[in-house]
């Protein structure tokens, strides 16, 4: 067999595995089951591994800032007991930071948003979050 | 509304101190972000060596999908794995220095 024919039958059975090929792409883009199922999945993937990423991020966040919180929730609570009656703590500013849905019970909550709001690089603007 | 100064005075001081970890918070963020990335990058692996095999007529459209559903499991539980065993290790270098 002369070269060129050797090249033109290797370029004949390239052609044909290549249409082969893309027949098949187009069958399966043309059943809209198997595209909805796909995304399906996609879209579940990235659900999961962005909750697990925000549980873990989290979770590192109470780590790093454990110290810092525990100090500052007994410095609130304590300076609570001793300035504040009962009745005082209906003020608004208390029942912000202390009430059941307070500040101070979600207070890593908080610092896990800023970060997350701040994005890399930026300062944190926790203090935003603060301001009543 | 008003707040009282010395609940300020305590609230300045909480920032400051969050403030002062925010280089640790990014790194803990970017390590997070890698680990998910590598995740992100197995699942398009899979799905381009799938791909393969369907164009090859090798797997049909059902076995295309059995086989995601099975590597997607496989590629979250390996990660789940792979952040647990990042935050424990955090956990003990943080508790170590007692930070």
């Amino acid at each position: 067999m002369k070269p060129m024919e050797a090249f033109k039958k290797v370029g004949d059975v390239v052609v044909k595995a290549g249409d082969k090929a893309m027949k098949a792409r187009e069958a399966r883009g043309r059943s809209p089951a198997f595209q909805a199922e796909m995304a399906r999945e996609n879209a579940e993937f990235m659900k999961v591994l962005g909750d697990l990423g925000s549980n873990t991020f989290d979770a590192g966040v109470g780590i790093v800032l454990k110290t810092p919180t525990i100090l500052f929730l007994n410095a609130l609570k304590t300076m609570y007991s001793k300035k504040y009656s009962a009745k005082d703590f209906g003020k608004d500013a208390f029942k912000l930071f202390l009430g059941k849905d307070g500040i101070a019970h979600r207070t890593i909550k908080v610092a896990a948003n800023a970060v997350h709001l701040a994005g890399q690089g930026a300062k944190i603007g926790v203090r935003q979050l603060f301001k009543v | 509304m008003e707040i009282d100064a010395e609940l300020q005075n305590l609230i300045n001081e909480y920032v400051k101190q969050i403030e002062s970890k925010e280089e640790d918070l990014v790194g803990l963020k970017r390590n997070i972000d890698g680990i998910t990335s590598v995740a992100k990058q197995e699942l398009k692996q899979a799905i381009s060596e799938l791909d393969k095999k369907f164009d090859a007529n090798e797997i049909s459209e059902e076995g295309y999908l059995v086989k995601l559903r099975a590597e997607k499991e496989n590629i979250l539980n390996k990660t789940k794995e792979k952040l647990d065993a990042f935050l424990a290790q955090y956990e003990k270098i943080y508790s170590a220095l007692d930070l």
